[in-house]
């Protein structure tokens, strides 16, 4: 043991003085650090979000998409459609003024689609109302004032093009592209070459009027809404019609269409259709011929609530939706019941949110923590190390019969 | 022996107790530790603090000023109109409103303030907001009362109209509805209603319905405030004329049904 003397005494004091100083000053920095956290997360947080009770029942708002400022020209004017690219990047139709915005999924704007001027020079967009993005992140986008399927980079490069007689939508598959006409869709590979154009316009079963939404199935299967005729159909990958819903029996207790526009896959394989005048998000089982499931939505300009809803996608990694709210100027996200949970997904959600940023200082505080405690633990094993050697010597010490007795 | 022995045991004894001593240097004592301790907790806190002034200027460079929800835009938007026509109030009162929407209580404060500093008498509108504000922060009874100040004012106004037409001999077709009557007596009765104060909301849902006979919306309100107020007939009489101006609309077929179903029990 080291002995008391007079000099340990000013150290005691001083050690004691030490401690006081430093407990005052971690609480003075811990108040702080809530303080500016609590404000971060104010700042973080928009006014205005609807609660619970607003929300349409099963339908749960994420955020909503309203440009990158907060003048008019930085915003959303009538957004058509809107798709997902790499990332989560949330790409949004601005087509009145012929551009796509691109967004993060925290809603913040990343980047810009544009040609510049609006004019009929190769690359240059006119109105571009419909978009689909391709597993390797090239935007495909229908131009129904150039007539044309343009395809661009994310970095915005223009790739190619080609010429489309009234294309309304547009989706992208491994192989082929998919354009929904006023009159039926064509099938063209990924370069632009034709394969098969199908349908005429008119009311029979095999034919169109105005297909805004089209959807190619993991088997290849392509759906489309129908949209003036206020119906559903789908095609095998040859083209054969396979079904039609609603079938318009009597006596059947179908769902009856308004206005079908966009439409998307869910991560269950249900068809969600979006009808711009009922102003909803309807789930459809293309395994039982598009018989109806479930509808959400509400009309009306609070966030959570659609104004002709015409675009939609799905995020299959975050589970979620992004709807263009056509004449609410936004996009919004949002999610349904059934549509494909898992962890992994509600995982990268979370991620997803700007709140994300206030992951960083719990980290820390948890990375000192286990610090403290394993340098803690180690010191008290040196203790008791220490202890039993003193003990030891102690024990001889106060016996002496060792150094005596040999 | 002994002696060699005592000798060196002496030596031996000494040497622990320097062994002893250096160990106990080597090892910090209970007070240093904790003091490295709380030393290492100031520098991961003072980290933490950092990475927050870190957050807050990555959040302030992104692009918050683009909103996020709709109360965001309007209060955006608005502002946007009152800098471009700061004499209007319909533009200030517009802002007022989309400041209580988003609740921006404070921010509504001042910006009703700095209209009527602007606007004076003639920011009638823009004092319903600011009364409105009263009420979303308890004091109704303030609020109520400075809405009886704009209602009297609003028809002093009108009444003084009418008269300076009638002096110049000129009948008109018919006398334009004053938006600031219908403003303050909507968001009176709206007030009362919330009070419960069936036939005082009455009251003021007729004072606006006589300046616009045609607000299916009004209507409806004033049929609810009979509901509630346990006077079925005259409830039904209201969500029926609705019905007129408006016959889809959802809030006056859902009065007259829960009226079918029990209504207020008359």
């Amino acid at each position: 043991m080291v002995p008391v003397t007079d000099q340990t005494q000013p150290d005691d004091v001083r050690n004691k003085r030490i401690r006081v100083i430093l407990s005052v000053v971690l609480v003075i920095l811990f108040l702080l650090l809530i303080g500016l956290s609590y404000f971060v997360l104010r700042l973080l947080t928009p006014s205005g979000e609807p609660d619970s009770a607003d929300t349409p029942e099963g339908l749960t708002w994420v955020r909503s998409i309203y440009g990158y400022g907060p003048s008019i020209q930085e915003q959303l004017l009538g957004p058509n459609d809107a798709g997902f690219g790499s990332g989560g990047t949330i790409w949004v139709t601005d087509g009145q003024r012929a551009r796509i915005l691109g967004f993060a999924p925290d809603g913040t704007y990343t980047s810009i689609i544009t040609a510049g001027p609006e004019g009929e020079g190769p690359g240059q967009l006119y109105r571009p109302d419909a978009i689909d993005v391709s597993e390797d992140g090239e935007i495909y986008i229908a131009d129904y004032g150039t007539q044309r399927v343009t395809v661009f980079s994310e970095d915005n490069e223009f790739l190619r093009e080609w010429p489309v007689p009234s294309p309304l939508e547009v989706a992208v598959g491994e192989d082929r592209v998919v354009v929904g006409t006023l009159y039926g869709f064509g099938v063209y590979t990924l370069d632009g070459e034709l394969i098969t154009t199908i349908g005429t316009r008119g009311k029979a079963d095999d034919e169109f009027d105005g297909a805004r939404g089209v959807v190619i199935g993991e088997d290849g299967t392509i759906y489309f809404a129908d949209t003036h005729n206020k119906r559903i159909k789908a095609y095998d990958p040859n083209g054969e019609l396979l079904w039609i819903y609603p079938t318009g029996a009597e006596g059947d207790d179908e769902h009856v269409f308004q206005l079908p526009v966009g439409m998307t896959m869910d991560g269950n394989g249900r068809l969600v259709v979006l009808d711009a005048f009922d102003f909803q998000l309807i789930v459809l089982d293309p395994e039982q011929q598009g018989a109806f499931v479930a509808a959400y939505g509400d009309e009306g300009t609070d966030d959570a609530q659609f104004i002709y809803p015409t675009g939609i996608d799905y995020d299959a990694s975050r589970d979620w939706f992004v709807v263009a709210d056509t004449r609410n100027d936004r996009a919004q996200i949002v999610r349904i019941e059934g549509s494909g949970d898992d962890i992994g997904a509600a995982l990268l959600r979370a991620w997803s949110s700007p709140l994300r940023l206030c992951a960083l200082p719990l980290i820390l505080l948890l990375i000192a923590i286990a610090i403290a405690v394993t340098r803690s633990r180690a010191n008290r094993s040196r203790k008791n190390e220490q202890n039993t050697a003193e003990d030891v010597l102690l024990g001889s010490q106060d016996d002496g019969t060792f150094a005596q007795n040999e | 022996m002994t002696d060699e022995h005592g000798d060196e045991g002496q030596a031996t004894q000494a040497d622990r107790e320097t062994a002893l001593e250096a160990d106990s240097a080597r090892v910090p004592t209970g007070s240093n530790r904790t003091n490295k301790v709380l030393f290492t907790a100031v520098a991961v806190m003072l980290v933490g603090v950092l990475a927050v002034l870190l957050l807050l200027t990555y959040v302030a460079i992104s692009n918050l000023k683009a909103p996020r929800t709709a109360a965001e835009r309007n209060v955006y938007a608005f502002q946007a109109a009152v800098e471009q026509n700061p004499l209007s109030d319909k533009a200030w009162a517009g802002y007022v409103a989309a400041l209580i929407d988003s609740g921006q209580y404070a921010t509504a404060r001042s910006v009703a303030k700095e209209a009527e500093d602007i606007l004076g008498e003639t920011g009638m509108r823009t004092l319903v907001q600011s009364a409105l504000l009263m009420h979303a922060q308890a004091d109704s009874q303030e609020s109520i009362e400075l809405l009886d100040e704009v209602l009297k004012a609003a028809l002093k106004e009108k009444k003084a109209y009418i008269e300076d037409l009638r002096e110049k001999q000129i009948e008109p077709v018919a006398i334009p509805a004053s938006e600031v009557i219908i403003e303050a007596a909507i968001a009176k009765g709206d007030i009362h209603m919330e009070l419960e104060q069936w036939d005082l909301a009455i009251d003021a849902y007729t004072i606006a319905l006589e300046e616009k006979p045609t607000m299916s919306d009004v209507l409806v309100a004033r049929g609810n405030a009979h509901t509630a107020a346990g006077r079925d007939d005259e409830a039904l009489t209201d969500y029926e004329e609705a019905l007129i101006y408006a016959p889809e609309y959802a809030p006056a077929h859902q009065g007259i049904e829960a009226l079918d179903g029990g209504g207020s029990g008359d």
